[in-house]
């Protein structure tokens, strides 16, 4: 836990790879920006496999969403998010709304695809 | 295009996106409880939807899904009256009804149906072509 602060929140989201293949396939990279950072949509686009990374990202995103309050199908405030992928299984988010906040996320393997976990720490409350 | 050319596109859209046959997509069908849609899947519709009726939706008009992030509008997880009268105000095509009775935050998304979609597009074609005549 980060020094002199105390957890606010958690979020947990798991997506199969099968539904991550058939949003990509779907939407053109213009569409799913509209869903990502700048920094992501660069690590999308130069993915040699986007399935994983935008695997990754989302699920992040929603874990983070959800240990904020619970929002869902908030495309503006996907975008609003930013996720850093650190190494292959563990990430951190930057958010302008939360400034003081600190997150520690981690990615888990399920048997169809993949899920994000992340713990929000701070010292008042969300 | 009319209410049943409407519906046959929605019944489309959420076929391409839930990966389901348009004679599984009824009215009444819940996105979540009946037709297993999950996060990524609202996303998939509503992009479907903007395409096929070559409008945008702003975000959270079709899918509020923030709509109860205020403060005071649950508590320990129900929806509180307030928020029940803010949920009223922000998604005027909803029904209530059954939910009131038990209003869990959490049972929110399972709301949503086919026949609720369709309604709010059929409402935003005719405000479309209201303002271009």
């Amino acid at each position: 836990m980060p020094l002199g602060l105390k957890p606010l929140g958690v979020g947990i989201d798991v997506l199969s790879w099968k539904r991550t293949q058939r949003f990509l396939a779907s939407h053109s990279f213009l569409l799913i920006d509209r869903l990502l950072a700048p920094s992501e949509q660069t690590l999308l686009k130069n993915a040699a496999d986007p399935v994983p990374v935008f695997a990754r990202l989302f699920t992040a995103k929603e874990a983070v969403m959800k240990a904020l309050g619970g929002s869902w199908a908030d495309v503006g405030r996907f975008q609003q998010i930013t996720i850093s992928l650190e190494g292959k299984n563990r990430f951190t988010m930057e958010a302008p709304s939360c400034k003081d906040i600190k997150a520690e996320g981690s990615f888990f393997e399920t048997p169809s695809g993949i899920g994000a976990r992340l713990v929000l720490y701070g010292t008042g409350e969300t | 295009m009319d209410e049943n050319q409407i519906f046959r596109k929605v019944q489309e859209c959420l076929a391409g996106a839930l990966g389901l046959s348009a004679e599984e997509i009824r009215p009444e069908s819940s996105l979540v409880r009946d037709l297993g849609a999950e996060s990524i899947d609202f996303i998939d519709i509503l992009f479907r939807l903007e395409k096929t009726f070559d409008l945008k939706i702003p975000s959270g008009e079709l899918f509020p899904g923030n709509v109860l992030n205020q403060e005071g509008l649950v508590s320990g997880g129900r929806v509180t009256p307030e928020g029940l009268k803010v949920l009223r105000e922000k998604i005027p095509f909803l029904d209530f009804t059954q939910f009131e009775k038990e209003p869990l935050a959490a049972n929110l998304p399972a709301l949503f149906t086919v026949g609720m979609i369709a309604d709010y597009l059929r409402e935003r074609v005719s405000r479309n072509i209201s303002s271009s005549s």
